[in-house]
């Protein structure tokens, strides 16, 4: 009922706006009535708009004189329109209510319940806004991997605070456990605050490892290979293992997670997107900060003063494996609490562990066959991580 | 011709509907991956407060432990299996630390009625007293204590602030999501929720309220649980089994901790070690006791001095 009345409205809405000119998807409509269509004047006799012989609705008997030429137009039903008018207001007030009520209601619940923990999921409260996540990863799949470590210590040596460095970069066959490893040597002095360019001190010592021993090149090239027991306890079976490539919750802690980056940055290491997490803390604030994190670098306690600043970068790429992670504690407090006094020692104030490829692929690392055993002691495998 | 136009409004209803469902299914897959759809379906409880939130950290006046190591000793290409007692009070505001150091067979290894085997140059006790600048140490009643200085890295000894770690200190992402044997002294499951005292509040009569155990390997261990790791000083395989159990009180403090390998493992390390070595096999923490009060914990007077020697404080 109501769809036939609005089919009414819509044609006599096509139709009457004829006088515009426009034409009308139901045809031209005539803007004057034929002559002969036009009957004597009567009495006052109302005049009706010439509509189109099409109307969907006819109803009433028809009466007057006009009406009965013009059946179609007399049958306009008026009464349709009324019908087809938005509903009564009473009804409307009605529906009005009950919806309000509703509204109501549901605020009413909603204040009543907003500390459950129902309602909080749609309010929101009650849940961290900690970009970073709360759970651990698991490792990707790889088969071997080239990484470099950086440590830099201070001490003193002829009469100059110095800062020395130790670069070992490993490339890692995680499938046959053997490693390879070059460690350069260098130093260079501490000159009114400011850290110099680094100068080589030694050769680079190269080192191939397996779970058993470790080998180093002889004096020549012509020389075989000097081969040394690693020291037992299954140390290198760790410094073997991908226990060494670090992911997320290896480094950031709960502690860690909870405090507050100085600053989060997108960027390219390697060829890898990364986001990089840089925080700042006092030293004396550190295991508290990130115990995880405080312990892989223990070497640093004690070496500075309370105060002293901490700076840590880490930088996650979307597996969420660290590709790179530095550790600085300011060394002017290094410098100042431990190294001036005991001029006869280095101190360790920063490490950087930079992983520079993972690979599905093992690297291939060939273990020296001819080498010969070194005559004296056994010998730890030169420590690659603090 | 109304037929006719009734069926283009059927088609284009059931068009509009087709549209609507389209849509309707298009905003549900996208808003369940937002932030506010994950809440609704329930997959972001992980971020609640209550167990996001670090637990506060637990000050302490005193404290006494009881550290138990059992572990395998080369003596002289012999291996005897051996127990390391400490009795450790902890004085935080004087700094200082006393221990009690017995070394004795283990029980299992002693057959009853017979005296242990004599343990070559091991020292069967000895008491320690620890300050910030002086390791004092005593092996006979009679005779006065010897005065080592040390040098002041103290991280994971007694004199520690954090020698009793948090719950958040110990359990990272990782272990969290590990699963645990059921051990709880009661039915708690997970982390407690956050009714824990004010930082610095003296607790007397705290006792482990949760407790975890778990089973895992070397590797594992190392990665999950470092710092109980660095302190155990077991050393095994990369995939040997180890089995973990670590109990915490009601504010987060570790009261508990016991983590074993097999002892075959150490008496193979120590007999690769050589002679005057030992490997450990089994290491445990028990915090008998968190005082409000200090302890006084004296500084001998009798003191003769290490000559020219300069000890770190060691680990127990």
């Amino acid at each position: 009922m109501r769809q036939v009345d609005e089919i009414t409205e819509r044609h006599a809405a096509r139709s009457l706006p004829a006088p515009t000119g426009r034409r009308s998807p139901t045809g031209p409509v005539p803007l004057t009535l034929p002559l002969h269509a036009i009957p004597p004047p009567v009495d006052a006799v109302p005049v009706l708009p010439y509509l189109p012989a099409v109307v969907p609705k006819v109803s009433g008997p028809v009466t007057s004189q006009v009406a009965a030429m013009l059946a179609p137009a007399t049958t306009l039903n008026l009464k349709g329109a009324t019908t087809s008018a938005p509903p009564p207001p009473k009804r409307a007030h009605k529906r009005l209510i009950v919806l309000a009520a509703i509204v109501v209601v549901a605020l009413l619940v909603a204040i009543a319940f907003r500390n459950t923990a129902f309602i909080q999921r749609f309010t929101g409260s009650g849940y961290d806004t900690n970009p970073l996540p709360t759970h651990a990863f698991p490792q990707p799949p790889f088969d071997g991997a080239e990484y470099t470590v950086i440590e830099q210590t201070v001490g003193m040596a002829e009469g100059l605070p110095t800062n020395f460095w130790q670069t070992s970069r490993a490339e890692i066959n995680f499938v046959s456990s053997t490693g390879r490893f070059t460690i350069d040597y260098a130093n260079t002095p501490v000159i009114g605050g400011t850290i110099g360019t680094p100068q080589s001190t030694s050769p680079t010592v190269e080192l191939v490892v397996d779970p058993r021993s470790s080998y180093r090149p002889g004096a020549t090239a012509a020389d075989p290979w000097i081969r040394m027991s690693n020291a037992p306890g299954w140390h290198t079976m760790a410094l073997l293992s991908r226990n060494e490539i670090y992911m997320y919750q290896d480094v950031i802690d709960p502690s860690l997670r909870a405090q507050q980056p100085v600053s989060v940055i997108d960027e390219i290491r390697h060829e890898i997107p990364v986001t990089t997490y840089t925080y700042n803390f006092n030293f004396g604030d550190f295991y508290e900060s990130a115990p995880h994190l405080f312990d892989l670098f223990r070497v640093l306690n004690g070496n500075a003063a309370d105060d002293a600043k901490v700076t840590v970068t880490i930088s996650l790429d979307e597996q969420w494996l660290v590709r790179y992670l530095d550790v600085n504690l300011d060394y002017a407090a290094v410098l100042e609490h431990r190294a001036t006094v005991d001029v006869e020692n280095q101190y360790p104030y920063r490490y950087t562990i930079e992983l520079n490829s993972i690979m599905d692929a093992p690297p291939d690392i060939v273990v020296p066959a001819n080498a010969v055993d070194e005559p004296t002691a056994t010998t730890i495998t030169a420590a690659v991580t603090p | 011709m109304t037929t006719r136009k009734k069926h283009g409004h059927g088609g284009l209803k059931f068009l509009a509907f087709v549209v609507l469902v389209g849509i309707a299914i298009t905003v549900i897959v996208v808003g369940s991956k937002s932030e506010f759809g994950q809440r609704i379906t329930g997959n972001r409880e992980d971020r609640r407060l209550e167990r996001t939130s670090l637990t506060p950290r637990f000050g302490y006046a005193a404290a006494e432990l009881r550290i138990t190591t059992g572990a395998i000793f080369n003596v002289e290409g012999s291996m005897v299996d051996a127990t390391t007692t400490v009795e450790v009070s902890i004085d935080r505001q004087s700094q200082r630390a006393s221990k009690e150091v017995t070394l004795a067979r283990t029980s299992a290894e002693v057959a009853p009625g017979l005296e242990a085997l004599p343990l070559g140059g091991f020292t069967a006790a000895r008491s320690e007293i620890v300050t910030n600048d002086y390791r004092y140490v005593s092996e006979a009643e009679d005779q006065p204590w010897t005065r080592h200085k040390v040098e002041p890295f103290y991280y994971g000894t007694a004199l520690d602030p954090h020698y009793i770690p948090m719950i958040d200190d110990l359990m990272g992402f990782e272990l969290r999501t590990m699963p645990s044997k059921a051990r709880t002294v009661e039915p708690v499951a997970g982390f407690k929720p956050m009714t824990r005292p004010a930082v610095d509040t003296p607790s007397t009569q705290s006792e482990v309220t949760t407790t975890y155990s778990y089973e895992m390997d070397m590797n594992t261990f190392r990665r999950t649980l470092p710092i109980l790791a660095g302190r155990s000083e077991l050393r095994a395989p990369t995939d040997a089994p180890v089995t973990v159990t670590i109990g915490f009180d009601d504010v987060g403090l570790l009261r508990f901790a016991d983590i074993a390998i097999a002892d075959s493992i150490a008496k193979t390390l120590a007999q690769e070690l050589g002679p005057f070595s030992s490997a450990t096999y089994r290491y445990t923490i028990d915090v008998t006791d968190i005082a409000g009060e200090p302890i006084d914990i004296q500084i001998p007077t009798n003191v003769v001095d290490e000559p020219d020697d300069t000890v770190p404080v060691p680990t127990p």
